[in-house]
């Protein structure tokens, strides 16, 4: 176990190294620079600034230099930020991106598993048929224009929550339900699957027939199984959410990685663009690593097989 | 509270230059004049006495006594001083080092007064020193290692630094040691970074803040037909504006250039695609009292076609591929796309439309790599010269190739002129002659799109996007009026 774990986060090192390697030529090879603004800086003021961030260094030089504070954690000065560090930018919007990923992951979970296990239901035709429709339907829409709908019925309508904003918790209730809501649509229409599927197997039926208390059936039978496809998704889940919260921090006015995330790019901010992307690349990794984890605890036959 | 637009990059008078930062410093950093927010006359400031000679070439400014810092420490001389020498250097990477380019600066303690030496006239110093780049900044400040921001962040305006969050917002205090501190309404202002318009929108219009820069276009007509008390968009000293490559074929051909300038309907062109924004029949805005309105060419199809006619026979009976870049924007998009159905229309020429990205479209306008392309400009001070130098064959904001010397000797003579009325009629030849060369093609005047809150007591609309923060006051109850 403890072996295969230092195998997978030696290849997650592996690809961070990568994509390090990779958005370094990507953002180094588009036209433009940090300095280009609409008013010119004079020539003597352009070399001064190159000199002072080392960006008049040849290029394999300036990429060992960025390899070298990766491992240090150090990704230098932003070139946009001029007062401020990469690694301080990353520190204050990480956990503002985390707090809005991990929030609208649960209630992601919360909302979609017990509609998945309606949807999937015979005994409530009715309510499975409106649980698997209006899950459908929720996964075709866009969270932006969620977006638009919750900030017009709750802010405007109702008046009960801030239609943007930061700093206390009513702030990211709107944008939790932005992100959970087509994420728990996925979430459903899965666990309806795979408890179809259940629930037709030879191993419930026997439960049925021994007469176990519909909880027990639940939790031991039911629950269980339904679940594995459920956590095999949370990985590609929490890129979806990391990727689809950059519109939700835009909309809502949270001060997330997100923004940056295009922003640096946009703005040829290098240092900046590359700290995040690092950043991305190993909560997506650490996040898949965990998810299969899990797996590996909850059924067995994962184990087995790796 | 107030929505700041997109986000104050950097904390420093000398290295910011967005619209976003320049309402952040005007409550931090007070320059030694500053300008009145109804008539945008020079006050005082830091300073209550200036005097200028030889037609600009050195002026002299009096420090008020007493000044300090937000910290309580003295604002001296020699921190007007350095900072200036700071904002000259290379070093610091200002956008405006060129201002104190070759200044020489002498103090005189005893009698307080600090004389700056110019090597070329800079007849509007005293108005310039109102904006923020030449602001004193504090000794913590010019001394900062590169990367980092002093904390405690001393200032000198009405206002000082509580907190600064990155992405979210500058919470800045009433400054006690401000020279007019009696005088500051609000206790705090937030200044939040809001770069959805749509968002500052919504928060405005629950009464979340007070004050928004802009507001989508969408809203626009619903604003106007119903919130006329609070939204009252008002001519900018800023244009939209073509910039044609001069430089190289095809568009070294002056007739092609008329063609092109006379084939535009800018009122259509208004009313189609300008936000709310007027037809500008000149590169400077109507705005500068005493400076009389230049024509240059205006919609006019029998011309239009004439110029075409002379450019085909010079090119050899055809015009080729024609190429428009513009920097991402939906007001940019919609532009470009009725000024080429216009041009199709007017002349039959087809002109292909490049939307470029805004760090991919100033590297090809400066290298010249275009033909035609979209540009604006916002005024830095209210005079016609901050429009005008820009095609002065020595400046590095150019880009149009355009070098005459002719054009140069009639700016440089505007800036020796002490005559205010004489200097505007140099500038105005100067103006006319970049219109009937057709370097450039204006096409609207910017418009203030401010939203400020009938509960915002004391603020004034100008052409300059001026506040002044010390003068607001919030009325104390009536929650209902905006929503009414």
């Amino acid at each position: 176990m403890s072996k295969r774990l230092a195998r997978r986060l030696l290849s997650l090192l592996v690809s961070i190294l990568l994509v390090h390697a990779v958005a370094f030529m990507m953002v180094r090879s588009t036209r433009g620079g940090p300095f280009d603004e609409e008013r010119s800086l004079s020539p003597q003021v352009r070399l001064a600034l190159e000199q002072r961030y080392g960006l008049d260094d040849p290029l394999p030089m300036q990429y060992l230099r960025a390899v070298g504070g990766l491992f240090r954690g150090d990704f230098g000065p932003s070139l946009r930020y001029r007062d401020t560090q990469v690694s301080e930018l990353l520190a204050d919007a990480l956990p503002i991106s985390l707090a809005l990923g991990g929030g609208a992951l649960l209630l992601a979970l919360l909302i979609g598993i017990p509609i998945g296990l309606l949807a999937a239901s015979r005994r409530h035709p009715i309510g499975a048929g409106i649980a698997t429709s209006s899950s459908t339907l929720l996964l075709a829409i866009p969270n932006f224009v969620i977006a638009g709908i919750v900030v017009a019925l709750f802010s405007f309508r109702l008046g009960w929550l801030p239609p943007a904003g930061f700093g206390q918790l009513r702030h990211l209730l709107l944008p939790w339900l932005c992100l959970a809501l087509p994420l728990s649509a996925q979430i459903a229409l899965l666990v309806r699957a795979r408890t179809t599927e259940t629930l037709n197997s030879a191993a419930v039926r026997s439960a049925v027939a021994q007469g176990l208390a519909p909880a027990v059936l639940l939790k031991r039978y039911i629950l269980r199984p339904s679940l594995t496809p459920v956590l095999a998704f949370l990985g590609p889940a929490t890129a979806a959410l990391l990727t689809g919260s950059l519109v939700i921090e835009q909309v809502f006015a949270l001060p997330g990685l997100g923004t940056f995330f295009v922003q640096a790019a946009l703005a040829r901010d290098y240092t900046l663009a590359l700290g995040v992307t690092v950043v991305y690349t190993a909560l997506l990794g650490s996040c898949t690593l965990v998810a299969d984890l899990l797996m590996a605890k909850l059924d067995p036959r994962v184990e087995a097989l790796s | 509270m107030v929505a700041n637009g997109p986000d104050v990059e950097v904390l420093d008078p000398q290295l910011a230059n967005t619209t976003a930062a320049a309402r952040v410093f005007q409550a931090l950093f007070e320059g030694l004049t500053r300008l009145d927010p109804t008539t945008l006359e020079v006050l005082p400031g830091l300073a209550d006495d200036w005097q200028s000679s030889d037609s600009g070439m050195n002026w002299r400014f009096h420090l008020r006594e007493k000044l300090f810092w937000s910290d309580g420490t003295a604002l001296t001389l020699e921190d007007v001083r350095d900072s200036w020498q700071r904002l000259a250097a290379p070093e610091t990477g200002a956008s405006y080092a060129d201002w104190m380019r070759d200044a020489r600066i002498e103090l005189f303690p005893d009698s307080g007064w600090v004389m700056v030496y110019f090597a070329r006239p800079m007849p509007l110093f005293d108005r310039m020193c109102a904006y923020h780049a030449l602001a004193p900044i504090p000794q913590a400040l010019r001394l900062a290692v590169p990367g980092s921001l002093p904390d405690p962040l001393p200032s000198s305006g009405p206002y000082r630094l509580v907190e600064r969050r990155i992405r979210d917002r500058i919470r800045v205090e009433r400054n006690p040691y401000s020279w007019r501190a009696d005088s500051v309404g609000l206790e705090t202002i937030d200044f939040r970074t809001i770069d959805s318009q749509f968002t500052a929108l919504n928060l405005f219009l629950t009464n979340e803040v007070f004050y928004t820069p802009n507001v989508p276009s969408l809203a626009v007509p619903k604003l106007l037909a119903e919130h006329a008390d609070i939204y009252a968009p008002a001519p900018q000293f800023a244009t939209y504006f073509l910039r044609f490559n001069v430089s190289q074929p095809p568009f070294d051909n002056r007739d092609l250039r008329l063609a092109l300038s006379y084939a535009v309907d800018r009122d259509a062109l208004a009313k189609q695609a300008g936000g709310g924004r007027p037809a500008a029949p000149t590169l400077v805005p109507e705005l500068v009292d005493g400076y009389e309105k230049v024509s240059g060419p205006s919609f006019n199809l029998e011309l239009a076609h004439r110029h075409l006619e002379k450019a085909q026979e010079a090119m050899g009976g055809s015009i080729p591929r024609l190429e428009y870049i513009y920097p991402s924007s939906e007001l940019n998009r919609s532009v470009a796309e009725v000024l080429q159905q216009q041009w199709l229309e007017a002349l039959d020429l087809e002109v292909a439309l490049v939307n470029l990205e805004n760090q991919s479209f100033r590297p090809l306008q400066r290298g010249l790599e275009y033909q035609v392309s979209h540009s604006s400009w916002i005024g830095d001070y209210l005079d016609p010269l901050t429009f005008l130098e820009l095609f002065h064959s020595q400046s590095s904001n150019n880009r149009t190739g355009f070098a005459d010397s002719h054009y140069d000797s009639l700016l440089d003579e505007a800036t020796a002129q002490p005559l205010a009325s004489e200097r505007y009629d140099l500038l105005a030849q100067a103006e006319s002659m970049l219109l009937e060369q057709a370097v450039v093609l204006p096409l609207l005047v910017d418009i203030s799109q401010e939203l400020a809150s009938p509960q915002l007591l004391g603020f004034q609309r100008n052409a300059a996007g001026v506040i002044d923060w010390a003068a607001l006051r919030i009325a104390p109850s009536p929650t209902e009026q905006v929503h009414e």
